[in-house]
């Protein structure tokens, strides 16, 4: 998969020095980003807080990024949900299911920029199709991990199966995701 | 190659990929990643499936803020983990650009890798910090600048270099490194401040040419140890890009070009190939120049030879990190002219 050339662009100048381009890359992901980290830890200051770590990570160590591997924005989507998952672990509340009255994101007063990148939409309807065609078990386990940060064990616990049930249906459903993405393109 | 429990690890890989497994877990599955490729093929596969799920969990609708208030927020945040590149005049944007490349590197070296052997001498990358810091030193000395340790008049450029290298050996990394960017932000200071001094020639070891020359050539060199400091790390290094690139490009064919006005006219120092090549440079830093080889006549209407090279590997050539044959150069015309022109292309760096 040949990179794009403006996340090429973008990561070239990041590594110059060039703080106009981490602007830019805020501009076009930093809602995006936020949305993300909303809705795996519930709370708007923590969302806050992950999206501005993801960019001081950015710009301090722009070289963990490689722009031939995979898209800027799927990396920066792949920080921001492991630090929102250390945000939800870290919190010494009682997990439930369906959490009271979470810290809602205010609706915006005005609509996001031009340049905000809100939806990959040419993989979008894709991954949502290929995920709501997972079998009821396998998806249920990648919902549990991915959008509330559970582990395995406490998915397992969740769904009554043992661990390595757990384990596998999200090796499962993750590699049926990965090969129905690569059929369209998309991946 | 299996390891022991490797089949355990590999359990794990869709856990791990959607950050589902304790931090000792994590810990484990990424130490394991960096010895067995298999996993971490499907891992990097299981990656990007796991990232594709974050477009997906966000409803159709979802409200996404306005984040332009905490703008200034993040960004300010993201300044204090790590300096921006230093202001300067447009002919000295490779320079600061480059500067900012070595600080990503930087960003990746520990103490382990500061005291590991790069491909340089017996230089290990903390020395090669201190050689870049010493090589600085001389082009600030050039325009009117008071470095430390003190540039002699007529200072010979290698052993300047040397004893600063030994200097910076007993100093801790940080200290390094406060030395090397003060001595850039020095330069950048002076150049914003009197940016004249561009066209101004100077003479810095065996060269003669404008500061703005200088600059490039300091650029070029920072890139190449950032490079090879990346090495003793483990990091790719992306060269600089096309409009920082090509002022070094254009530099090195310039400078071939003239080379007999400096008194060289073959690699050997024995009569050689005379003729002009069209060399042809391609991707970022790309162009294409006539280069007379061994003469300064005027070139002939047709070049004797054409070079078709990519410009990184070009420029990798003249630093001596690769060699004629391995640059995938098409060639055309006479075959030793061209072969002269790789000969005589590491000239350009020696000091």
């Amino acid at each position: 998969m040949s990179p794009a050339p403006a996340d090429v662009d973008l990561h070239d100048r990041v590594v110059a020095g060039d703080e106009g381009a981490l602007g830019e890359i805020y501009d076009r992901f930093g809602s995006f980003l936020l949305a993300l980290a909303h809705r795996v830890t519930r709370d708007r200051e923590a969302a806050h807080d992950v999206v501005q770590e993801v960019f001081a990570h950015l710009w301090e160590r722009p070289l963990t990024f490689d722009p031939a591997r995979g898209a800027m924005r799927a990396w920066l989507a792949t920080i921001a949900h492991r630090r929102a998952v250390d945000w939800v672990r870290k919190e010494e509340r009682h997990r439930q299911l369906g959490r009271e009255n979470p810290a809602e994101l205010a609706p915006a007063a005005v609509q996001p920029g031009p340049e905000a990148e809100l939806e990959a939409t040419e993989t979008v309807r894709e991954v949502r199709r290929t995920v709501s065609d997972l079998p009821d078990g396998l998806r249920e386990a990648v919902e549990l991990a991915f959008y509330r940060g559970l582990t395995y064990r406490q998915v397992a616990v969740e769904l009554g199966i043992p661990e390595g049930t757990a384990k596998s249906r999200m090796r499962s459903a993750l590699r049926q995701l990965a090969n129905r993405l690569a059929e369209e393109g998309a991946v | 190659m299996s390891v022991p429990g490797a089949g355990h690890v590999a359990t794990l890989l869709g856990a791990w990929a959607l950050d589902a497994c304790d931090g000792a877990e994590a810990g484990a599955v990424a130490a394991h990643l960096r010895a067995c490729t298999l996993c971490a093929d499907e891992a990097a596969l299981l990656r990007s499936a796991a990232a594709a799920l974050s477009e997906s969990g966000l409803a159709a609708g979802t409200h996404y803020p306005d984040l332009a208030p905490r703008r200034a927020g993040v960004l300010a945040a993201a300044g204090t983990r790590r300096r921006p590149a230093p202001a300067v005049p447009n002919f000295a944007a490779p320079f600061a650009a480059t500067a900012g490349l070595l600080e990503s590197v930087l960003a990746e070296v520990d103490d382990r890798a500061w005291n590991r052997r790069s491909v340089v001498h017996t230089w290990t990358a903390g020395d090669l910090v201190a050689h870049l810091a010493a090589s600085d030193a001389l082009v600030a000395a050039a325009i009117g600048l008071d470095p430390d340790p003190p540039v002699e008049p007529g200072q010979d450029v290698l052993a300047y270099s040397e004893a600063f290298i030994a200097v910076a050996r007993a100093w801790p990394p940080r200290r390094v490194l406060s030395h090397w960017r003060a001595g850039v932000d020095a330069i950048a200071a002076r150049l914003c401040a009197r940016p004249e001094v561009a066209e101004q020639v100077v003479d810095i070891g065996a060269t003669h040419m404008s500061v703005a020359n200088q600059l490039i050539i300091r650029a070029f060199e920072t890139w190449i140890h950032a490079r090879d400091i990346g090495e003793v790390a483990g990091v790719r290094v992306p060269a600089p890009s096309d409009r920082h690139l090509r002022p070094m490009t254009e530099l090195a064919a310039k400078v071939l070009d003239t080379l007999p006005r400096l008194g060289i006219f073959s690699s050997t120092g024995h009569p050689g190939p005379v003729g002009a090549v069209q060399l042809t440079l391609t991707g970022r830093g790309g162009g294409s120049w006539l280069v007379r080889i061994g003469t300064q006549a005027p070139p002939p209407a047709v070049p004797d030879a054409e070079i078709v090279v990519d410009a990184v590997e070009f420029c990798l050539l003249v630093a001596e990190r690769r060699g004629a044959d391995e640059l995938g150069a098409v060639v055309t015309g006479a075959a030793e002219l061209a072969a002269e022109l790789f000969a005589l292309a590491p000239i350009l760096a020696q000091p």
